[in-house]
């Protein structure tokens, strides 16, 4: 080994871009996500029940499937890739923002979930209060609303990303297994099992794993037990 | 005084729609009637936090809402202040931040409504930076007040602010409204279904029931054609009359004007200079004449406005300056020959009234 006397040159770059690839798959995600959340607690409008079933179907459905069809939609014959590709010279597949996309769109559901029971538990009548002492709808939302849903989207956000640490099947089918630019911890891992000594390599890469989704989980525990009213103001 | 006129129609149910319509001119007005009368909604509508499906909101030469010409001023472009039942303050800003959070610099107010006024008056400068979760009931309501006034609005509307407030605390904030309304005297709707509040004080009752107005007009005597309230109200009927210009007379008793009679009271807390009183209906005796030699030192003069029949005596609701009334037994009634018009006396004991502070 060199370098570190713990992980190889390789699997310093797999932890790198895992951590790479699930932070700019939140930060992808965040926006989008706290505005689904905002209008499925808020808003009722027809095709809201087919929104919900399509985010539950996100939750439940392998990750493999999710990888498939974003091949059909996005490779380099796909559905939107091909037009991408003619248009623009873009070609997303097996490149790392294809690890980025997998990682958003399995991890977005988780997103909207948490931060969609943060919203819920803000309590209109404060909006309405907010509403009769002249703020806009604007207003209320960035002052009332956003700050009291916090803790919602915080945790969605160590939820999504520790998701996005963990994402195989999605990555692997829809940005392939490729050394520094797709290849990240899971994928390191699997690698490492393929080849006949690398059983102690995967282990070290596994624990590493089980530390980085603790972390992520540890903060979004500490962030879901402190009261957001005491949150300095 | 400004005029606000209202005249909305809303479907709320399938069962029970809104439809009123009234103008007012007073300082305080209220709406009062049983819960689930419509009174809220009403004042919903005004702030602009209920859809309407019909109808026009004027204020102060302002049009708020007109559906004819599809005009909606949305709430936060009426100059109105919202008083809630529960307070509603923001949990994750200090006292401090939830007092200015509907202020702003440039606005052309009409009243002077400065934030160093505000916290003197609620007596909230202890409270600034506080977090709302560590303040006591009777503070938050204070605060919450303190807060609509800071927004500066021309018209106040207060939605059963004492409501969710035990008794004690119910007299303590009832004495900061006393001083706001004071202070800076905005005209004020004042929603509740206590008669108590609204007798001490709304100038003006607007009278609903079932999504209706059903009556309105000056407040005493409004309350006093309210057969039902005399009869069905929580405390049954009841007097209660403000007695200002406190003194002691030559032998040293205190008595005290109520709509330019003289009264005699019980030694009220020093340093007053007014105080309410209330006594019971059948503490009051009704006379043609003055008696003239009696034990009974109260004696006001009035007019019978009307009679309630009840089941072996009569309440005679006497127009004194403001009303008040009487229940008497049934033959003393057709004795005295009491009809509508009729000019009385009615006479009270010194020692039937109680203060209430």
């Amino acid at each position: 080994m060199t370098g570190s006397v713990f992980l190889n040159a390789a699997q310093r770059e797999a932890v790198w871009l895992s951590c790479s690839v699930a932070s700019m798959a939140v930060l992808l995600s965040i926006i989008p996500a706290i505005a689904l959340a905002y209008v499925l607690a808020r808003r009722r409008f027809p095709g809201k029940s087919l929104v919900e079933l399509t985010i539950h179907l996100g939750l439940v459905l392998p990750p493999v499937v999710v990888g498939y069809l974003l091949l059909l939609v996005l490779g380099n014959n796909g559905v939107v890739g091909r037009w991408l590709d003619a248009w623009f010279g873009i070609s997303v597949a097996f490149t790392w923002w294809a690890a980025v996309l997998a990682a958003a769109v399995v991890g977005f559901p988780l997103m909207v979930r948490s931060m969609r029971l943060g919203f819920h538990a803000v309590d209109p009548r404060l909006e309405v209060a907010s509403r009769s002492l002249g703020a806009g709808p604007c207003r209320t939302f960035w002052a009332i609303t956003l700050p009291l849903a916090m803790r919602g989207i915080i945790s969605g956000c160590l939820l999504g990303f520790a998701r996005s640490l963990g994402e195989f099947g999605a990555t692997i089918l829809f940005a392939g297994n490729i050394e520094g630019e797709t290849r990240t911890i899971p994928l390191a891992i699997y690698t490492e099992i393929q080849r006949p000594d690398g059983l102690t390599a995967a282990g070290h890469l596994a624990l590493l794993s089980v530390l980085l989704a603790g972390a992520a989980l540890a903060i979004g525990g500490l962030v879901e037990h402190r009261d957001p009213s005491h949150a300095p103001a | 005084m400004l005029r606000l006129d209202v005249s909305i129609r809303r479907r709320l149910t399938s069962t029970f729609s809104l439809e009123v319509s009234f103008a007012t001119e007073a300082g305080v007005t209220s709406l009062f009637g049983p819960s689930g009368s419509g009174k809220t909604s009403i004042l919903s509508a005004i702030a602009g936090l209920l859809p309407v499906d019909s109808g026009r909101i004027r204020f102060a030469e302002r049009t708020w809402l007109d559906t004819t010409h599809h005009l909606v001023v949305s709430p936060e472009r009426r100059s109105v202040g919202l008083v809630f039942q529960d307070d509603r303050l923001f949990p994750h800003m200090t006292v401090e931040r939830n007092l200015l959070f509907g202020w702003k610099h440039r606005l052309d107010s009409p009243r002077e409504i400065s934030v160093d006024r505000v916290v003197e008056v609620l007596e909230l400068a202890p409270l600034l930076k506080r977090s709302p979760n560590a303040l006591s009931g009777g503070e938050r309501q204070r605060v919450s007040l303190g807060r609509t006034l800071l927004r500066r609005p021309s018209l106040l509307l207060m939605d059963e602010p004492l409501a969710a407030l035990d008794e004690t605390l119910k007299s303590k904030i009832l004495e900061y409204l006393e001083r706001v309304l004071e202070e800076w005297r905005l005209p004020t709707i004042y929603v509740s279904h206590n008669q108590w509040e609204v007798r001490r004080l709304a100038e003006e009752v607007v009278v609903v029931d079932a999504g209706r107005v059903v009556d309105m007009g000056p407040t005493a005597l409004t309350l006093s054609r309210q057969r039902q309230l005399a009869l069905e109200g929580p405390l049954g009927p009841s007097n209660l009359l403000h007695v200002t210009h406190l003194r002691r007379d030559e032998s040293g008793s205190w008595i005290g004007q109520c709509e330019g009679q003289t009264l005699h009271l019980p030694e009220p807390p020093a340093g007053k200079s007014d105080v309410w009183i209330t006594f019971a209906p059948n503490t009051v005796s009704l006379s043609q004449t003055v008696p003239e030699s009696s034990s009974i030192r109260n004696s006001l003069e009035g007019t019978v406005d009307h009679l309630v029949p009840l089941r072996d005596r009569v309440l005679v609701g006497v127009d004194v300056g403001i009303a008040l009334w009487a229940e008497i037994t049934r033959e003393a009634c057709e004795e005295l020959q009491l009809g509508p018009g009729r000019q009385v006396r009615c006479l009270v004991k010194t020692r039937s009234f109680t203060l209430v502070h």
